[in-house]
Parts: C-alpha cells; sequence; structure tokens
C-alpha cells in the first residue's frame, strides 16, 4: 500500500455505505467494502475526535484497486492505495 | 437480545463501569436481562443480583476465565452450576498472586455451567486447526453448553475474523452466540477503562500496547450494533436463550445458621431458654424488669429464628474464656439481656438502661451483627477453632473492598498522565485521604505541583470518576461468615495476602445475603488487659484470693480520681489530648459519666456542638431543659442533649408515635440513605405522628417545634454512638483505669508489650517511670521473652525483653531463656559458647546493655568482637553463628582498658539497639542550656495562668493533621517531666512546616487552660514559632561556651582577635540571641 493523505469526495448511500469517492478529479466506484474500523482520538489531550476508517475495493475504468479512506467529523481523506 | 458477556470494575482495573450503571444501560435499551462476567472473580456478583432486581432484569452470573491463553465465559445456569463455579474459582485462586486454570481442571467442574469461547486470538494468529481441537475438546467438557463467541469491536479484521469464526463453527458443530464483552457502560466512560488499561499495563497514555483498546466499541450496545456488525441473528437470538436457561437466585434467602451443639432431644429455644434462666439466677436474681424483659427478647428471638446463632456465638465466647482468651462483645448487641446472660457481653443493659429494640425487633429483616472483641494475640487461636468446628467449608473471613481513595487515584491517573513520579510523590501528599469525587476542592493543590494545565483537569475528570471503584480484594478486620449450607453455593473462596480463607464479597454483600457475619475482631487493649491480669496471677501466692479484672468493684474512687486527674496515658480511648481536656471538664464520676465521656468524643457530639452544653449543664451551670416535656425521661440521663442512637429511637417513639420497630427501621434509613425526597417523606411522617400524638394532651406539638426536633434529630442520627457500644466500650475503659490506679507495674508491663494505643514505646516507658514503676533494661540473666515484672530492691520494676533488641526474634529470645533456665551464665564466653546466637545479633546485645554484669558495654562489645573473631580466625564474619566451636580464651590477646560511655553515647545506643531507654529522658541533656534560654519544662506550665506566652521544648510523641480539623495540626511534645498538647493554626503550619518534621522542637506560644470549670487543670499550648531543638542547643551551647566577653578564662585581646574572624559564625547566632530576647 502507498500511503499518500489527501482530501477525497465521497458519496454514500442513505445508510452511510460508501458508493464512490473522487479522488485527483477522477471518480471511484466502491464495488465492496472489505473491512472497517474505528480509532477514538486521544482523549488525554481533550481530542474526542473518533476516525473512522474503511479499506474498500474500487474502480475507475480500469481493474480493482484496494483503498483505505477514513472520515473524521464531516470530511474525508484518503489514507493509502494499494500499488 | 442480552449481554452475555460484561465486565464491571469488579474486574478490577479490567473495566470502568459499576453493576449499578451496567444494570440501568441494559434497562434503558430494554434488554431483558444481563450477565456480569468478571475476570476470575464474582465479587460483584451480590451488587450485580440487587442492580438487576431494581432495574427489574433477570441477573446472569458468570466469570472470564482464561485456559491456555484462550478467554472462557463461564455462566452459572443453576445453583450447581454456581457452585461449580465458585469451585473453580476457588481453585483458580489456590495460588495467592495470579489465578489460573489448565484444560484438566475444567471437566470436574463442568457440571451446570454455559461456556462462551473468545477465539479471536487464535485467528488473528491463523491458528485454525489449533482452534479447531481446542473447540473439540471442549465440546466435549460442556456439551450442549458451549457456544463461540462473536465479537465486532470496530477493529480492523474483525468483520473477517468473525466469518471465520462461523466456519470453525460450523466445522465443529458449536453454535455461535454475539457477544460484545462489554468493558464500560456507556460509550463516554472509555476513557476511564483506557486509563484503568494503561494503569494495570504500567503504561502511559501516549504508550501503545497490543491489547490496548483504540475505540469505545467495548460499550454496553443496542441489538442494532450487532446487526449493523453483521453478526448472525442465530447467534443474536442465542443470547436471550442462554439467558432464559440461567436461573440462580442469590438474594434468595434460605441461609442458616450453623448448628450449634445442643444436648440431644433438646430444641434451640428450650436450650437457650434455659441457659438464660441459669445466668438470670446469678445476675438478676428477682428483678421482674429484668425478667420481662428476658422472655420478650426470647420471643423476638424466636419469632426472627435465631436461637441457634445466639447460641453458635455463645460457642465461640465460651472457647474463647475456656483457653483465658479475654473476649468482650460490643456494638448493639450489648442492649440485649440475653446476649448478657449468656455471658457475650459484660454491660448490664438493665442497669443501664439499654435499648433492645436497637438490635432487634421482630421487624429487622436480615441477620444482627454481633460483634466481640478478642485479645489480639491470641485471636488467631480463636478463628482455627471456628474453622475446626463448622468446618473449612462453612467458614471464611469476609473481604474487604479496596476502592481508590483520592491520594491512590491521583497517584495511578497522574502516573498514566506521564507525571514525573517525583511530582506525583509531591502531589499526593497534598491531597487529603478522602473520597475521590472531592478532588475538585483539591486542584489548587494539585496545581501547585502539576501546573495549571488542560492535562489536569483531564487528571481531576478522571480521579472524580474512580469513587468507589475497586482496587483490589483486601481482608476484612474480623468478619467471619458462618454458614450451614457450604460457601461453594456462594463465594469463590481465595487466600489473603496473610494466608487467610477468604470469600469475594464484602461485609454489605455478606449482609445483604443474610448471612451469618461474626466479628471476630483483635482488640490490643484485650490483649494489655489479659497480660496483666497474668502478672497479677504470677505475683498471687497460692493461698490468696484470686483477683479478677471482670471482678473489679464498681466505681471506685480512687479510679475515677485517676481518671478526672487526666493521667490517662496508656489507658483505652481516653488517652488522647481531646480527652484529656474532656475528662477536665466532665469530671466523670460513675460509669454512666463514663459512658457519655466515650459517646462525646465522636465527630457527631463535637461538630453537632453538643459537648459544650452537655459540659455547661452536666456541671450545673446551666440549666437543664427540653425540646418538649414528653422528651424529659428519654433525655433526664443526659440532661436533655441527645447523645446515643438510643434516644434518637426513643424520641421517634415518644414523641413522634412510632413504635420502636418502626423508629428503628427510621433510624437505619435516616443514618443510610439521606436521600432528601426520602428525608422530606420522613420529615412528614415525624412531624404528622408528632401533632397526632400530643394532640389531645396538655403539650400540643406545634408544627415548627416537630420540624426543629425531627432536624436535630436527623442530624445527629448519622454520626451518633450506640450506648451499648458506649457503655461496652467504658467497661474496658474503666478496667483500664483500674488496672493502672491499683495494678501499675502488671498493668503497664501489659500496655508496654501490646502498645494499645497511639503512643511510642519510649512514652510509654517514661508514663511507667512517672507512675513510680521503675523500668529496667534488658539483661542477659533476667530478661523474659516479654515484658515481665522484676524488682529493684523491694519494689515492683518492669524488666525490658531480649524481644525489643533489634535482631532477637521470639525463638532467639526462647532460647536464650531456655539455655538460661538449665544452669545460669557463669560469664561471657559461657554464654557465648551456649547461645546459637548470630555474631550482630551479640553486638545488639552487647550495646544494649543486656551484658553489663560482664563489664562495661563499650568493654563488653570489644570482648565480644575478639572472643568471636578468636572463633572465627582472624576476619569474624557477620552473619555466622557462634555455636561451632568452644572459646579459647588463652587466643584472645589482653584489652585495653576503655572508657565507659558518656551520657549521650548511652542514650544514641539505647535508641539504636531498642528505640527505649531506662536512661534519663533525652531531654535532659539539654536541660542546662534550655534553662539559660528561658524554656519552661512543661511540668512547670502548671504555674502560669492561660494566655501567657510560653517556650517548652520536648521531643514530638504525637503529630496529627486530622481531615476535618479544618488545616489545624496536633503535637504533643514530651520531656522529662512530662507532656503538653499544642495546637498549630494552617498559618504557622504552612510558615513552619520544614522545622516541624524535626522529632525534637522548641515552641513558643499562648498557654491556654481548660478554664475555671475544670479547674485550670488542662494545660495546652496554641503555638506562634517553632524551631528544631537540635538547632537551638548548637547555637545555645556556643553562646553560652563563648559568653559576653570570650571563652571563660580566655585572655580579652584573643578574644578580640577571634571575635573578628568568627563574626561570620557569631551573625547565625544573632539569631539565636534574638530567640534568647
Amino acid at each position: 500500500m502507498r500511503r499518500c493523505v489527501e482530501s477525497v469526495t465521497v458519496q454514500t448511500d442513505g445508510k452511510g455505505k460508501l458508493q464512490s469517492f473522487e479522488w485527483r478529479r477522477k471518480r471511484y466506484c466502491v464495488t465492496r467494502t472489505l473491512d472497517s474500523w474505528r480509532y477514538v482520538g486521544k482523549w488525554w489531550l481533550g481530542l474526542r475526535q473518533t476516525r473512522r476508517y474503511y479499506r474498500v475495493e474500487a474502480h475507475h475504468a480500469q481493474s480493482p484497486q484496494v483503498f483505505e479512506l477514513y472520515q473524521q467529523d464531516e470530511s474525508w481523506f484518503l489514507l493509502a492505495v494499494q500499488d | 437480545m442480552v449481554h452475555l458477556h460484561a465486565h464491571s470494575w469488579f474486574s478490577f482495573m479490567g473495566a470502568a463501569s459499576s453493576p449499578v450503571a451496567l444494570a440501568k444501560r441494559a434497562a434503558e435499551f430494554d434488554q431483558p436481562a444481563l450477565a456480569l462476567t468478571d475476570d476470575w472473580t464474582l465479587a460483584g456478583s451480590v451488587q450485580h443480583a440487587l442492580a438487576c432486581k431494581i432495574e427489574g432484569i433477570r441477573p446472569v452470573h458468570g466469570a472470564r476465565v482464561v485456559v491456555d491463553g484462550i478467554g472462557l465465559v463461564l455462566l452459572a445456569g443453576d445453583l450447581e452450576g454456581y457452585a461449580n463455579l465458585c469451585d473453580l474459582l476457588t481453585w483458580a485462586h489456590r495460588e495467592r498472586l495470579s489465578p489460573a486454570l489448565s484444560w484438566k481442571d475444567l471437566p470436574q467442574y463442568a457440571q451446570g455451567l454455559f461456556c462462551l469461547v473468545d477465539m479471536r486470538g487464535a485467528m488473528t494468529q491463523g491458528h485454525y486447526s489449533k482452534a479447531a481441537r481446542r473447540l473439540e475438546k471442549l465440546k466435549g467438557v460442556y456439551p450442549q453448553r458451549i457456544f463461540l463467541e462473536l465479537i465486532h469491536h470496530e477493529l480492523s479484521g474483525d468483520r473477517a475474523n468473525n466469518y471465520r469464526l462461523q466456519q470453525l463453527a460450523e466445522h465443529v458443530g458449536v453454535p455461535c452466540v454475539a457477544s460484545n464483552a462489554v468493558r464500560h457502560a456507556k460509550l463516554l466512560d472509555f476513557p476511564l477503562y483506557d486509563a484503568l488499561f494503561c494503569a494495570q499495563n504500567c503504561i502511559t497514555v501516549e504508550q501503545g500496547h497490543p491489547l490496548r483498546p483504540v475505540n469505545d466499541a467495548a460499550a454496553l450496545c443496542r441489538e442494532s450494533y450487532y446487526r449493523w456488525a453483521g453478526l448472525p441473528r442465530e447467534a443474536i437470538a442465542n443470547t436471550e436463550a442462554i439467558a432464559q436457561e440461567c436461573d440462580v437466585n442469590l438474594l434468595a434467602p434460605v441461609v442458616t445458621p450453623p448448628p450449634a451443639t445442643i444436648p440431644e432431644g433438646i430444641q434451640p429455644h428450650a436450650y437457650l431458654r434455659a441457659l438464660c434462666q441459669e445466668g438470670f439466677k446469678t445476675r438478676y436474681g428477682r428483678n421482674r424488669a429484668a425478667k420481662e424483659q428476658l422472655e420478650k427478647e426470647l420471643r423476638i428471638i424466636h419469632h426472627l429464628e435465631l436461637d441457634e446463632f445466639f447460641l453458635v456465638v455463645r460457642e465461640v465466647v465460651e472457647f474463647a474464656r475456656s483457653r483465658r482468651i479475654r473476649c468482650s462483645g460490643r456494638g448493639s448487641a450489648a442492649n440485649s439481656v440475653v446476649a448478657y446472660l449468656l455471658g457475650i457481653t459484660a454491660v448490664d443493659p438493665i442497669k443501664h438502661k439499654l435499648l433492645f429494640e436497637r438490635f432487634l425487633h421482630e421487624g429487622r429483616t436480615g441477620m444482627p451483627d454481633i460483634d466481640v472483641d478478642f485479645d489480639t494475640s491470641r485471636r488467631d487461636e480463636v478463628i482455627e477453632w471456628m474453622h475446626q468446628r463448622w468446618g473449612e467449608r462453612h467458614t471464611a473471613m469476609t473481604a474487604n473492598i479496596i476502592t481508590f481513595r483520592m491520594r491512590s487515584a491521583v497517584r495511578e491517573m497522574a502516573k498514566v498522565l506521564g507525571y514525573p513520579l517525583a511530582k506525583i510523590d509531591q502531589a499526593t501528599k497534598l491531597v487529603p485521604h478522602a473520597g475521590a469525587k472531592y478532588v475538585h476542592d483539591f486542584r489548587d493543590n494539585l496545581a501547585e505541583v502539576f501546573g495549571e494545565s488542560k492535562a489536569l483537569g483531564v487528571l481531576c475528570a478522571l480521579v472524580e470518576r474512580l469513587q468507589g471503584c475497586p482496587r483490589h480484594l483486601g481482608l476484612h478486620s474480623g468478619g467471619m461468615i458462618l454458614s450451614r449450607q457450604p460457601l461453594r453455593y456462594l463465594s469463590p473462596i481465595q487466600t489473603s495476602a496473610n494466608g487467610v480463607r477468604q470469600i469475594q464479597f464484602s461485609k454489605d454483600d455478606v449482609e445483604r445475603l443474610g448471612l451469618i457475619k461474626f466479628d471476630v475482631l483483635g482488640l490490643r487493649m484485650l490483649a494489655a488487659i489479659g497480660e496483666a491480669q497474668t502478672q497479677i496471677d504470677i505475683l498471687t501466692l497460692p493461698d490468696e484470693p484470686r483477683t479478677s479484672v471482670d471482678e473489679f468493684p464498681d466505681e471506685d474512687p480512687a479510679t475515677f480520681e485517676l481518671i478526672r486527674s487526666g493521667e490517662t496515658l496508656g489507658l483505652f480511648q481516653i488517652e488522647s489530648p481531646g480527652q484529656w481536656n474532656l475528662l477536665s471538664k466532665v469530671r466523670p464520676e460513675t460509669f454512666d459519666d463514663l459512658v457519655a465521656q466515650v459517646a462525646l468524643f465522636r465527630p457527631g457530639p463535637l461538630q453537632g456542638n453538643m459537648v459544650h452544653p452537655y459540659i455547661l449543664r452536666r456541671r450545673g451551670v446551666a440549666k437543664v431543659s427540653y425540646p418538649h416535656p414528653s422528651l424529659e425521661p428519654v433525655l433526664k440521663d443526659t440532661y436533655g442533649i441527645i447523645l446515643y442512637q438510643e434516644q434518637v429511637l426513643e424520641v421517634a417513639h415518644v414523641f413522634a408515635g412510632l413504635s420502636l420497630s418502626q423508629a428503628d427501621e427510621f433510624r437505619k434509613l435516616m443514618s443510610k440513605f439521606r436521600d432528601p425526597g426520602e428525608m422530606e417523606a420522613m420529615r412528614e411522617q415525624f412531624v404528622k405522628g408528632a401533632i397526632e400524638t400530643h394532640k389531645n394532651t396538655q403539650h400540643p406539638v406545634p408544627v415548627g417545634l416537630a420540624n426543629r426536633i425531627f432536624d436535630l434529630v436527623s442530624h445527629f442520627v448519622g454520626y451518633g454512638f450506640c450506648r451499648s457500644h458506649a457503655a461496652a466500650f467504658a467497661k474496658t475503659v474503666y478496667q483500664s483505669a483500674y488496672l493502672k490506679t491499683h495494678y501499675p507495674a502488671q498493668y503497664m508491663c501489659g500496655v508496654l508489650e501490646h502498645q494499645p494505643g497511639f503512643y511510642p514505646i519510649q512514652t510509654l516507658l517514661e508514663e511507667a517511670k512517672r507512675m513510680g514503676v521503675a523500668m529496667l533494661p534488658v539483661c542477659l540473666h533476667r530478661s523474659e521473652v516479654k515484658y515481665s515484672l522484676d524488682y529493684k530492691g523491694s519494689t515492683l520494676a518492669i524488666r525490658i525483653p531480649f524481644t525489643q533488641v533489634h535482631g532477637i526474634s521470639v525463638e532467639k529470645a526462647r532460647e536464650i531463656v531456655f539455655e538460661r533456665a538449665m544452669a545460669p551464665f557463669a560469664s561471657l564466653q559461657d554464654a557465648l559458647e551456649r547461645l546459637p546466637l548470630q555474631i550482630d545479633d551479640w553486638e545488639s546485645l552487647a550495646r544494649c546493655g543486656a551484658l553489663s554484669s560482664f563489664g562495661e558495654r563499650r568493654q563488653v562489645l570489644w570482648e565480644v568482637r575478639a572472643l568471636l573473631r578468636a572463633r572465627h580466625g582472624s576476619k569474624g564474619k557477620r552473619g555466622q553463628h557462634t555455636d561451632q566451636l568452644t572459646l579459647d580464651m588463652k587466643a584472645i590477646p589482653a584489652l585495653p582498658p576503655l572508657s565507659a560511655l558518656q551520657r549521650h553515647e548511652l542514650l544514641r545506643w539505647d535508641f539504636e539497639t531498642h528505640n527505649q531507654t531506662t536512661g534519663p529522658h533525652p531531654l535532659t541533656l539539654h536541660r542546662y542550656e534550655l534553662s539559660k534560654l528561658g524554656i519552661l519544662s512543661t511540668a512547670s506550665l502548671k504555674q502560669y495562668k492561660g494566655g501567657t506566652i510560653v517556650r517548652v521544648a520536648g521531643s514530638v510523641i504525637s503529630r496529627q493533621r486530622p481531615p476535618t480539623a479544618k488545616g489545624m495540626c496536633f503535637i504533643i511534645l514530651e520531656d522529662e517531666t512530662g507532656y503538653v498538647p499544642t495546637a498549630i493554626v494552617p498559618q504557622v503550619y504552612d510558615q513552619f512546616s520544614r522545622v516541624l518534621r524535626a522529632p525534637q522542637l522548641v515552641v513558643e506560644g499562648k498557654l491556654e487552660d481548660s478554664g475555671k470549670l475544670a479547674g485550670n487543670s488542662y494545660r495546652s499550648i496554641l503555638i506562634q514559632r517553632l524551631w528544631s531543638l537540635d538547632a537551638v542547643c548548637r547555637h545555645a551551647r556556643e553562646i553560652i561556651a563563648t559568653g559576653a566577653s570570650g571563652h571563660p578564662g580566655e585572655n580579652p585581646r584573643a578574644a578580640s582577635t577571634r571575635s573578628r574572624i568568627e563574626a561570620p559564625k557569631r551573625n547565625a547566632i544573632a539569631e539565636v540571641a534574638q530567640f534568647v530576647r
């Protein structure tokens, strides 16, 4: 996996399930969610932010790739891309 | 759905919520049941059962154990299953420090248990086939009752793991069950859980740990969470199915006392009656009131099915008496004529007007408490006998749940937050030993050390949340459980740090279960009195009548004279300066006065400002008045003041018209719950009852008065003292005072041996000397294993024993005494040859003066060393025994004569070897300088009036700063003439806090006396300034030595030159010169 923390735009369905995301002006369709997990921020510093991570399989006009994304508050970030 | 795997804070640092919080949360989510499955313990089970009962949900009892790295949640399906779980946990705790189980331990305790298996670890590590084998094995142990846990904690890999676990379950043929392995009730509890995890694993919050939680998913969740996590429906449904099958009611009232020894064919009630009647003849004769009371008590006892309980307690007390182990019943049991007649208590309830209803009444639920104090030194014999008498399966001690207090919570949480240890040490000293929830009141103190920051806020928040959180399981001081039903149906048994078998429930839990708890308490004063009795017996000639402590004449004038004099150091309960002051004012003359004295010096009367009015009325200075005429008979003994809990009952009975059993319930509710709503309801009942009771009398009660009396009672009841308890204590106070008055040597011998109070040994020794009892040093030819009586000339004296000398154990002391009994020690080498002591022991004996019959201490020490060196070759090795070779005196070179020890050296050697001296008081060494500086002796303070500014020096024998005293510090100073209590206000304390640590002080302050009422007999000092005695004397010696014009006899010119050279030194002395002025 190649690490690259970049802001992305994500579309979800009504239940919060990931459908697609836009990264570097390209739209990636999520075909399945492989895993998800959650971290609570450093509460001892007064940070109660929660990050929800997703490992998804998505594609953009080519064979599917694995991506790791996370959501913090209302923002989404791409964390890593499979080489 | 039901949570079948939930941990409370009884997992000891492994979870963050109380059983109450968990049950409340489960009820909020409409879950029909909740299991409590703490790690290796059932300690929270009673609280869980109660909490579930309150919330209206079904409790499931279980525990989590770990076998070969696999977590197993074991749930009790029925009572037999619960008993098996107890047995399994008992077995797991057989090694004290860490519980452990192996596979082979499981089968024999498997019946009646459900097993939920957590295989997440094996799946994560990819050990699929190993996990399958383990699961097969467990399936054989718990057929039909084994389930594989599916847990989703929102960690990376959880989904895949659960998928693999389902495959595994299908493969082995084991059903799955949904679980959340709950560690906290709410999401917001996560920080505390995380902090506790860090504390348990000795890491800070910034450090990682493979098992450390990273999110709050281990909270008690709704069913929707399971569905979101993709757990199968059957697994969710199984949670309810299992809970349905678990049926254990811990709170069922089925416990009965263990069997008492009763003659065959006689019913317990009849036997109890017969025993009481036997005692009645000797104690009451034809007393009609006592007869009526006895009948009433026997009826109530029988109604409550407690006949056998009383017989059991009597059996224990009889055993103690048969072994001449001193014991004394205390607490509310002393209100009972039956307890008195059975010999359980020593105070006559009829004579002292004690109220039985405070102890028992027909409406009482649960078992009554009977507390009996035993001679501390022999209490273990009683416990051992009880284990043998009723069997180990039926007896054990109760646990003491040690919870976080403010200091321990600050220490633990500050460590977790990464504060340096040195700062933590500093900070914990700035907070009191109080409840953790009050930490915000001391935030400024913490900020002094840690600095004001966000982290401090986090620290305080964490500490506050630790209020009530258990830290570990301790041993209760004396609560012994006696049960007819084997204890395996109640609790696992584990071994305490000192090897005592204990259950996992606290005293309160035991009461809630309705178990018989018998407090076998140790009281050192009883040991001291027992020792005094032994010494009296030793000195009693065979043809003389035996003097028994239990038969001392009542109200002996000389004894009361001693009590009134305030010379009560070494007595039971009344030896503190506060009590000296109170004694000087109350001036007790009768036993009832002593009972009041014991009850007065308590937080309730002191904080309720009842003491001063009581004294004024008692001494006839103020008029005795009653809040209402109907209360005169109730409060007459205490001059119109409410002093005892029994009076609260009587007020509620006489004034508010409640029955005595209702009144006791009223008292209990007011002293325990203090819920504002409940208080108001009680007020209403009280006021209504009072108005109703007196409406057609000469003295109707207005609403305002009824409310005022309710306020008076409610304020007192939480802190008041039980009259029977005070009376039982007063009996021991009187016995100790009688002994001190009439048998001072015997008594002080017992006091020195057992040290029942809070004064150091040297203070007790000085007290003995002040009483005219000579103290004799350790002597190889005369000392014993314990303090013993000896003669100095023709008067009785006390000899310090060998065991007081550092390094001389009881066994070594016995060896010396035994060898001496075989033949006296003819010489030093004879002793060295015959006694198998180590070189260090011989040196200690020589230095403490035990070998002084062979020469002066320094000389003997050299001889001992030379003799031992000669035996062991040129290099005598420490720690070697001396019993290997016969000493060859010829091989020892002649020793040069050595100078005798100086006074200060003697003192130093005494304190270094046995912390006490029979020589002069250390202050006598400084008296010359002190008198030059105008510093008074404590005895001379009696010549000065209150308000005079005085200076006194002394050794600090007590230093207290109680949290309730608003920052005041109390110190007692002792010199060769006596002792004086002093007080320091917070400002002075802050100013001199460093100096205060010195072992000997010089203080200056205002002399305070106890006023005319007390005949100005009590003196104390309110300190304004203080110095270390050492510093003052060092400077004073220089001033005295140099004088105004230099050293005595010094050439004036030389003095002038030296004066210029030593100018800086003189500046230092100026400090003392100022002091002298």
